[in-house]
């Protein structure tokens, strides 16, 4: 086949496919969204993925991370699959004041950072506050989470200053009348704490974080601590290390008391920088393959859709056939021309799709704290299975078409 | 040096058989028929002779069921589909009573579709395509669409298309059957020129008429050829003078059918008298209208 009779076959598939055009709109509609959903999947995924290593880059080298065992820190790290999705979803287990405890007397640790958050009832000047939680954590959470304060101050390591409390952008907002309640009190189980400090609105990282900051408030752990009778749940503790070159050698060391303090396997040491198979990249992961296994099935029922269509042309058009085939047009050409009609149909429905992908990842990146990310080879390949599906889909009609006898097609009516 | 000249056509007891069993149908009875170049052959016949199987078998759109078929060298009695298309594509020109143009398609595409098939440039094959056209006449026409074509216009473009790949046959079926009386002369005239320049015409008609074109005319009857002969240009060849002027006379077919000659006649006159009466009636109302006219001047 040389290219000067693909060249006309384009121009004139392009001209009888507008003569069906809306039959052929509703047709491309399933690869329409097949293709975008399968490209604002994997965008949603990978500006997940990189929100998610920005804040391992935050954290930093020198840190650790000690969670509670999920089930893919241990020796089942590969075997996730959709039947215990949940299980991660629910994010067994927590840690204790006893942990934090041992973390800070291992050798080796110069600051822990704990994060806890407990439910007790918050009362601000406008009555209870329900959206928000309280965040238990220390100075160090500023600086190494980056949150940034907008009016005030962040919590203290001060033993003197007691009984302050750090409000997110929207419990700020919801609490109080006042713009900036500095000095204000807040209620806490019943005790009283002072308005020290106002955050700047923070991007929140979906499924990599328990809270949203924005509607939490932060007080000193000692004090979530007193508060709840030791009983508050300890998310992650961050541990700094005085020598983050000796890394592995103080994770080990880590990893053997915690699990001396407790039993075998209960608590994982993660180092951010060295090993990324956290639970929520589990999770994107499992997320990614069952909405690409449905967007798949979609795809295939839009292959079906151009196939049937292709198929009505074709008996439309037997006497086109029929006089394309009196004039000399081999089997092949008659081939061609009907696979490469399909391949313009499904690949214009490809386009569509990837506009419309474009335009709600637009949308996402609007109204959500996601931050999709297109990337261009995943839209070349969107273009490319569309295009692909038009000549799987599109051979059968086609091969019908060229097995036409042309004397029985010129008779045709049509 | 030995020159041998071997016939374009040479069909040997060619036969072809339609359905099977009780159904089944002979369209043509061992034919033989050998035309050499630069022939124009009319074919001629009653409806269901076979005139138009035999042009299908010709012409490579058709396989004959026995016999044997020798295109321009070539046995082409059992060739593959693929093959079969690229000997038409090749050698063979179509004209088709009903035009068969791609109605998608302008003018000059259309003519152009057989080159495109050869594999020429979109740049050569337009540039081929539009001087046939003008050579055809319709040079004016190039970007139109055959639904804005009149009948004589549509089958030049369809001779241009047939034309365009040089062919060393041409088959037309019925090529005036939808025209006029000078869409039909057009043609007919186009076709001879063509001749004129070498090529080899078969084509069928019903109209004894056009026989003045034809250097050989065929009859065929019931899918086998009654009559050959060779007819100098521009005489009506001579059973087709029998068929036009004798038309009005009883034969045994009309016995057949059961139709006697005296219908024909009788309705024939019935026609006259009534349009005999028309005309009086108009010209009666013609009177009365200037009757009252003149009445008013007075």
């Amino acid at each position: 086949m040389r290219p000067a009779i693909l060249l006309g076959e384009l121009k004139t598939g392009i001209e009888v496919l507008f003569s069906t055009k809306w039959r052929n709109l509703w047709t491309i509609l399933g690869i329409v969204i097949g293709v975008s959903s399968v490209i604002i999947v994997i965008a949603i995924g990978e500006g997940i993925k990189q929100q998610i290593n920005q804040q391992i880059n935050m954290i930093g080298k020198n840190n650790l991370v000690v969670q509670p065992a999920t089930i893919n820190n241990s020796s089942a790290s590969n075997s996730t699959s959709i039947f215990n999705l949940f299980d991660h979803l629910s994010f067994l287990g927590s840690l204790t004041n006893a942990d934090v405890q041992v973390i800070k007397s291992t050798s080796g640790i110069s600051n822990t950072i704990p994060l806890s958050v407990i439910n007790d009832k918050i009362v601000g000047q406008n009555g209870i506050y329900k959206n928000g939680v309280v965040v238990g954590s220390n100075a160090g959470l500023a600086k190494l989470l980056n949150l940034s304060i907008s009016y005030g101050r962040f919590l203290s390591n001060n033993s003197l200053i007691t009984n302050s409390v750090i409000l997110g952008k929207n419990a700020a907002l919801a609490m109080f009348n006042e713009d900036v309640p500095l000095g204000s009190t807040a209620y806490i189980n019943g005790q009283p704490f002072i308005v020290e400090g106002i955050l700047h609105t923070i991007t929140n990282i979906p499924l990599a974080q328990p809270v949203n900051f924005n509607n939490a408030v932060f007080i000193n752990y000692n004090e979530a601590q007193s508060l709840t009778n030791n009983s508050a749940i300890v998310y992650e503790v961050f541990a700094q290390l005085s020598h983050p070159s000796q890394i592995n050698q103080i994770r080990n060391l880590l990893q053997q008391n915690l699990d001396a303090a407790n039993g075998n396997q209960r608590i994982a040491v993660v180092s951010p920088a060295t090993q990324s198979s956290t639970s929520s990249k589990h999770i994107l992961n499992l997320l990614t393959q069952l909405i690409a296994g449905v967007a798949a099935i979609s795809l295939l029922v839009g292959g079906i859709g151009i196939m049937n269509v292709m198929l009505v042309s074709v008996a439309e058009r037997t006497h086109e056939i029929g006089i394309r085939k009196a004039i000399g047009a081999t089997n092949r050409q008659i081939v061609a021309q009907f696979i490469i009609e399909a391949s313009i149909l499904s690949f214009s429905g490809g386009i569509l799709g990837i506009i419309l992908a474009y335009a709600i990842t637009g949308i996402i990146l609007l109204f959500t704290s996601i931050r999709p990310v297109v990337d261009w080879q995943v839209v070349l390949f969107a273009s490319l299975l569309s295009i692909l599906i038009g000549i799987i889909f599109g051979s059968i009609p086609a091969f019908k078409a060229a097995r036409k006898i042309p004397i029985d097609a010129l008779r045709a009516t049509t | 040096m030995l020159l041998v000249i071997m016939p374009l056509i040479k069909l040997e007891n060619v036969s072809k058989v339609f359905g099977f069993g009780d159904a089944t149908s002979l369209a043509l009875d061992s034919i033989n028929l050998v035309v050499q170049k630069g022939e124009f052959v009319a074919v001629m016949g009653p409806s269901g002779s076979g005139k138009s199987t035999l042009m299908n078998v010709i012409g490579l759109l058709d396989k004959p069921s026995y016999g044997n078929y020798v295109l321009d060298g070539k046995s082409v009695a059992r060739l593959r589909s693929n093959q079969a298309a690229k000997i038409r594509r090749d050698t063979v020109g179509f004209i088709f009573q009903s035009f068969n143009l791609l109605n998608r398609l302008n003018v000059l595409d259309n003519v152009a579709l057989p080159l495109a098939y050869r594999g020429f440039s979109i740049s050569k094959r337009t540039k081929l395509a539009s001087a046939m056209l003008s050579r055809v006449g319709i040079a004016h026409r190039e970007y139109f669409y055959p639904s804005q074509l009149s009948g004589g216009q549509l089958q030049s473009a369809a001779i241009a298309r047939a034309l365009v790949n040089n062919p060393k046959l041409i088959i037309a079926d019925e090529p005036t059957g939808n025209l006029d009386s000078v869409g039909s002369r057009l043609i007919m005239e186009l076709l001879t020129e063509i001749h004129q320049m070498g090529n080899t015409i078969l084509f069928v008609t019903h109209n004894p008429e056009l026989t003045r074109y034809a250097s050989r005319v065929v009859y065929m009857h019931d899918g086998a050829i009654v009559g050959d002969e060779t007819t100098p240009y521009g005489d009506v060849a001579k059973i087709a003078r029998k068929v036009m002027y004798n038309t009005l006379h009883k034969t045994d077919d009309d016995d057949y059918a059961g139709v006697s000659l005296l219908m024909h006649t009788l309705s024939d006159n019935l026609m006259i008298k009534k349009k005999d009466k028309k005309r009086n009636h108009k010209n009666n109302h013609l009177k009365k209208s200037l009757k009252v006219k003149k009445r008013s001047k007075q």
